[in-house]
């Protein structure tokens, strides 16, 4: 009992301390991270008219606003999209995946967000 | 006889080492000359040219006014920096750390002698992390072609020069004209290793998604673009 204890604080405690500051993103918000990552194909107000939304772009990213469009996904598949990429629910790869870049938690986040925009 | 030999040799080996001293000196005056550039022109200002000593966070990064150029020497191909500085046309099509704002192309321009002595001293600012033994040929890779559009659509975020045309996002720099640019092995390091150049970025983490191979033919193909 004593000794679990012991390895809890000094051992998993000082990992736990390291290894969350380490995140860049520690501390960010689902707006946040929907702001630096998403934002640029996506647009500010989710819209789908962010920078790289360019003329020569053969797909355009997802309104987020749209109800109509964004009721077809279930939640599983919004997250499955934004941790796999547009290929997880057969679309185009330009919808990349973030999978690497960001934590299950801030996934889960951005799809509350995302529902929030679209109101569905 | 011999000792006339030994003579000969050891003369030949003290004018070597006078002469490769004068050589290096007269080298290092010309970086010490461009680091002083740097900070008379306030370059340090907008760019850092050492490694942030304590973690980055997002706010630190998108408070920067410019690149960072402590790894520049291992970023850049040889012979780039000097001709840049002394015209420097856009790289990003979007101003640095916007997502509104165009370039404004307006960026301090040097003399060719002054960009020469700027761009050794920013030439011999080396990252510890560029994988130099991997070999990364610039050229024609098909696999890497198709991993670039197909696969990963990295295009998605980047211009590429289509047949003349620019096609492609604005998010990230530019990666027309990549082959005069950058060094195959650094976009290799970049691509295997995010967290060593750019620890808070836009651009999503590829390593993980792509396998050891597909990252070598992908840097290839970037690295060889026209
Ligand atoms: C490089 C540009 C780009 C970035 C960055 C990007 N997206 Fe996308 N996204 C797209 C495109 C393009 C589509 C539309 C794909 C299609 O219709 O084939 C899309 C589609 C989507 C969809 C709908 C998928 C479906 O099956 O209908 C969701 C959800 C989504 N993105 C969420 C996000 C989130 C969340 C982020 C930020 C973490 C993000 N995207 C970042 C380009 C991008
Ligand atoms: C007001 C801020 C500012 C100052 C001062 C400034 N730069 Fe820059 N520098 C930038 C920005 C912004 C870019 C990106 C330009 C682009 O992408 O077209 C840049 C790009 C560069 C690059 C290319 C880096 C890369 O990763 O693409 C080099 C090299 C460079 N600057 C050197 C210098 C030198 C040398 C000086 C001093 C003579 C200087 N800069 C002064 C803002 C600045
Ligand atoms: C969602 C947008 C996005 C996607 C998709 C993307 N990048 Fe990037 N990329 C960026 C941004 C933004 C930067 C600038 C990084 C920084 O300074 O933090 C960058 C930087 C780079 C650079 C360095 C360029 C320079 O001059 O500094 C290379 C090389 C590169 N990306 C290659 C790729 C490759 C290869 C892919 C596909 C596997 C890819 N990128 C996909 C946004 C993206």
């Amino acid at each position: 009992m004593r000794i679990k204890f012991f390895v809890q604080v000094f051992l998993l405690g000082p990992l736990v301390f390291f290894a969350v500051p380490a995140l860049s993103s520690f501390g960010a918000t689902p707006r946040d991270n929907y702001a630096f990552y998403c934002v640029q194909c996506h647009g500010a107000e989710g819209r789908g008219d962010g920078p790289n939304a360019t003329e020569s772009q053969p797909v355009d990213p997802r309104n987020h606003r749209s109800a109509y469009e964004m009721k077809k996904l279930t939640d599983e598949e919004i997250i499955d999209v934004i941790r796999n990429g547009g290929a997880a629910t057969s679309k185009s790869t330009l919808m990349p995946a973030f999978r690497r870049t960001l934590s299950d938690k801030e996934i889960e986040g951005l799809k509350g967000y995302l529902r929030e925009l679209c109101k569905c | 006889m011999s000792k006339y030999i030994r003579l000969v040799l050891l003369s030949v080996f003290i004018l070597t080492v006078v002469f490769s001293f004068l050589l290096s000196s007269a080298a290092r005056a010309v970086e010490s000359a461009g680091s002083k550039t740097f900070i008379s022109r306030g370059c340090g200002s907008c760019h850092r040219t050492a490694r942030p000593a304590g973690p980055v966070t997002r706010s630190s990064e998108l408070a920067k006014k410019g690149p960072d150029l402590w790894y520049a020497g291992s970023k850049f191909r040889e012979g780039f920096l000097a001709s840049w500085l002394v015209n420097p046309t856009p790289i990003r099509p979007l101003a640095y750390n916007s997502l509104e704002e165009k370039n404004p192309a307006d960026h301090p321009r040097l003399d060719v002698k002054t960009a020469a002595s700027v761009a050794s001293y920013l030439m011999d600012l080396k990252a510890a992390d560029l994988m130099s033994s991997v070999e990364i040929r610039p050229g024609v890779n098909v696999r890497g072609r198709i991993l670039f559009i197909k696969k990963f659509a990295c295009y998605g975020c980047h211009l590429v020069n289509v047949r003349g045309n620019k096609a492609g996002g604005l998010s990230g720099p530019s990666l027309e004209g990549t082959v005069r640019r950058l060094n195959p092995q650094w976009i290799y390091s970049l691509l295997i290793n995010q967290g060593a150049f750019t620890p808070v970025s836009r651009m999503p983490i590829y390593e993980g998604l792509a396998r050891e191979a597909e990252i070598k033919a992908l840097a290839s193909y970037v690295a060889g673009l026209k």
